[in-house]
Order: structure tokens, then sequence, then C-alpha cells
């Protein structure tokens, strides 16, 4: 919808845009403008006035050159700021790591510190004993006739018989005497 | 015969799939026009040049950050990144509290023409232009050679289009009074 065209209104279009009527707003009906200006002495003198603003203005209405690429110059710099920033990532990973495996190697230095605060401390006898269980357990120093030979075999009971008798000195056994008799008895042999 | 693809549709490309070919025919259309915005706006030729180089690099890094359904379209988003950087480059060469010069040259600094005596008409309209107040200048620039309407400058300028209106009247008004006192100097 167009506006009214009056000369209040023409002064201000004209003030605003200039003397150019195709850079006035659409909405405004052109052809009461120029029968406005036409018919209106005052408003035709405003007009010569901004017309010759316009015509200086249209001095500069021209594209000068840039002297040099600028679509060059931005796309090497886009380059140069992506490589820095690729640059940067890479130097980022390799700080994270290189943290991370001093982190690490803190920690491994730090820890036995921390197993040294254990409410039980070391003990050399308990070592010792663990270590002689331990010495057990090696199946290169168990005797092979005893507990890898058949159970059932007579002989083979004899012979475990045997061995438990020689280590193991009880009452029941009356040719073996009793260890305690032994310790009893180990006085009167001193003496 | 086919249509030339729209800047709305480049800058899409440009920031949403990282296209640079898109990018560069951005180039190709915006690069010669906001060097002369830039010019006209009064920075010195080398000045302008780099204003327009940081821009195209501004715009390549922010056009996934355009958004159509915002309502500025492609060319005034693309001129509002070139104001900021233009009144950026105004802003540091006119230096602390505008103690040093404001960085606007004369025709004659670029084009070794004789000062004073012997003005062109294009200096004339340069010193016109230069002596108008900023906001008011780049609005007239931006209406009257980029065929920027009230609306897409006052988006840029994040005002209102009656506040544009405003502004380019006191604009030409100015710019008539400057023009008044340099030729009368000069003759």
């Amino acid at each position: 919808m167009s506006d009214p065209m009056n000369k209040e209104h023409f002064i201000r279009y004209l003030t605003i845009y200039g003397s150019d009527f195709t850079r006035w707003p659409d909405h405004i009906d052109m052809q009461q403008a120029k029968e406005l200006l036409a018919n209106n002495a005052d408003l035709h003198r405003l007009y010569v006035k901004e017309r010759e603003v316009d015509r200086h203005l249209d001095c500069l209405n021209y594209h000068e050159k840039p002297g040099r690429d600028l679509k060059a110059g931005a796309l090497a710099e886009i380059c140069s700021i992506s490589n820095q920033s690729t640059a940067n990532d890479n130097y980022h990973l390799a700080l994270g790591y290189g943290m991370s495996m001093i982190a690490l190697l803190i920690f491994y230095l730090v820890m036995p510190a921390l197993i040294d605060l254990s409410p039980h401390p070391h003990n050399a006898t308990i070592d010792a004993f663990i270590d002689e269980l331990y010495a057990m357990t090696d199946i290169q120093k168990l005797d092979p006739a005893i507990f890898f030979d058949d159970p059932s075999d007579p002989e083979q009971t004899d012979e475990i018989d045997i061995f438990l008798d020689e280590i193991l000195p009880t009452h029941e056994n009356q040719n073996s005497p009793d260890i305690w008799e032994m310790f009893a008895d180990e006085p009167n042999r001193q003496t | 015969m086919k249509t030339p693809v729209t800047d709305e549709e480049l800058l899409k490309r440009a920031g949403q799939g990282r296209d640079k070919q898109a990018f560069e025919i951005l180039c190709d259309r915006y690069a010669v026009p906001i060097f002369a915005m830039a010019r006209r706006m009064g920075l010195a030729a080398p000045d302008a040049e780099d204003a327009v180089q940081n821009m195209l690099v501004k715009l390549w890094q922010k056009a996934h950050l355009w958004d159509q359904s915002k309502g500025a379209g492609a060319k005034t988003w693309i001129y509002q990144i070139s104001y900021n950087v233009i009144i950026d480059v105004h802003r540091k060469n006119r230096g602390f509290f505008g103690l040093i010069s404001d960085g606007m040259p004369t025709e004659n600094a670029v084009d070794n023409t004789p000062k004073d005596a012997n003005l062109s008409q294009k200096d004339l309209v340069r010193k016109g232009l230069k002596d108008i107040p900023e906001r008011q200048r780049s609005a007239l620039i931006m209406f009257y050679y980029e065929g920027l309407s009230t609306q897409d400058i006052a988006d840029i300028q994040k005002t209102t289009p009656k506040a544009i209106e405003r502004l380019l009247a006191r604009a030409r008004e100015n710019f008539k009074n400057n023009l008044q006192r340099l030729e009368v100097s000069h003759v």
C-alpha cells in the first residue's frame, strides 16, 4: 500500500534518499511524487539542490580495484592459520601424553612409600617362614616315590608308614622313645 | 541458461560444508566492493587491502555461524563483518584518545596529485565525506554506493530503520555543508 504523497512527505523522502527516485522505498507512489514535483516550484528548487549533492556523490560511484590479490592472500592466511592450529593440536597432544607419563612415573615412585604406610610392618621372621613354605611347594624338592606312586601298592604303603614312624615317634611305637621322655631324660644323661 | 548460485547458497556451503570453492566465489564477488567501501570510508589503500583480507579470513572462520532463519541475508551479514573490520581499522588508526591522525587519507596521499590548490572533484567529495561523523558516513556509503536498504543498514549498525533514515538525512545535510565550505575555501 502506497503512502499518500504531499509536500512534507516529499521533502522528507528527498532529504533522506536523495533525488534519484529509484532509491526511494517501493511503497511510495512515484507517479504522485513526480506530479507534485512538476507542480511545485519550492519543491523543484529543493530537488535541484539534492540532485547536486547526488552528482557529487556519483564521483565516487565506481569500484576502485585493490593493488594485490586479496583472495590469494586470504586463502594463504587461512592455510597458515589452519596449519598453526594443527601444530597447536599436535603440541597439546604431545603435552598431554608427556604429562600423563610424568604422572605415572611419580605414581610409581610414590607407591612403595604408600605401601610402607601399611599398619602391618615387615617382619623378617615371617618373611623367612613364607619363603620356606614357598620352597616346600617346589616340585623338584618333593620325593616322587612318596607322593606320586600308587598308594594302593602295599610296598608303597609300608614305605609311607616307615617314613611316618621315623619322623613322628609316638607311644604306640615301643621301639622308639617318646619325644617327651627323651627331653625328660636329658638332664639325667648329662649328669 | 544456468542461474548463478546465490550468496546464501555459497555462504551455507562455505560454512557448513567447509567448501573452499564456494568461499572463493564469495571472495570474487565481495573483495572489490568491500575494498571500494573501505576506501570511501576513508582508509588508505594498503589499510583497505589489509581490512578486506582480514574480512575474508573472518568470513571463512565465521561462515558456520550465519543462520538464514535469523533474518539477515548473506549480503547483509557479509557487510556487517566488513563494517566491523573497517571500523576497527579506523579506530586503531585514530590512536589513543584520538591524538594521532585519524588515518583517513586524501586522494592526494594515494594518487600523488597536488594538494589544496588543485583538488579534484573526487578529493572534494572524499574530504566532504571524511568530515561526516562515522555512523552517518557509513550509513550514507552503504545506502548510496552499496545499494543496501535502510533495514539492512539497521541490521548492520544494530539499530532501527527509522534511526538509519535520520542518519541518512543528517549525513546528506552535513555532506552538503562540507562541500560548500570546501568549495568556498578552494575558489
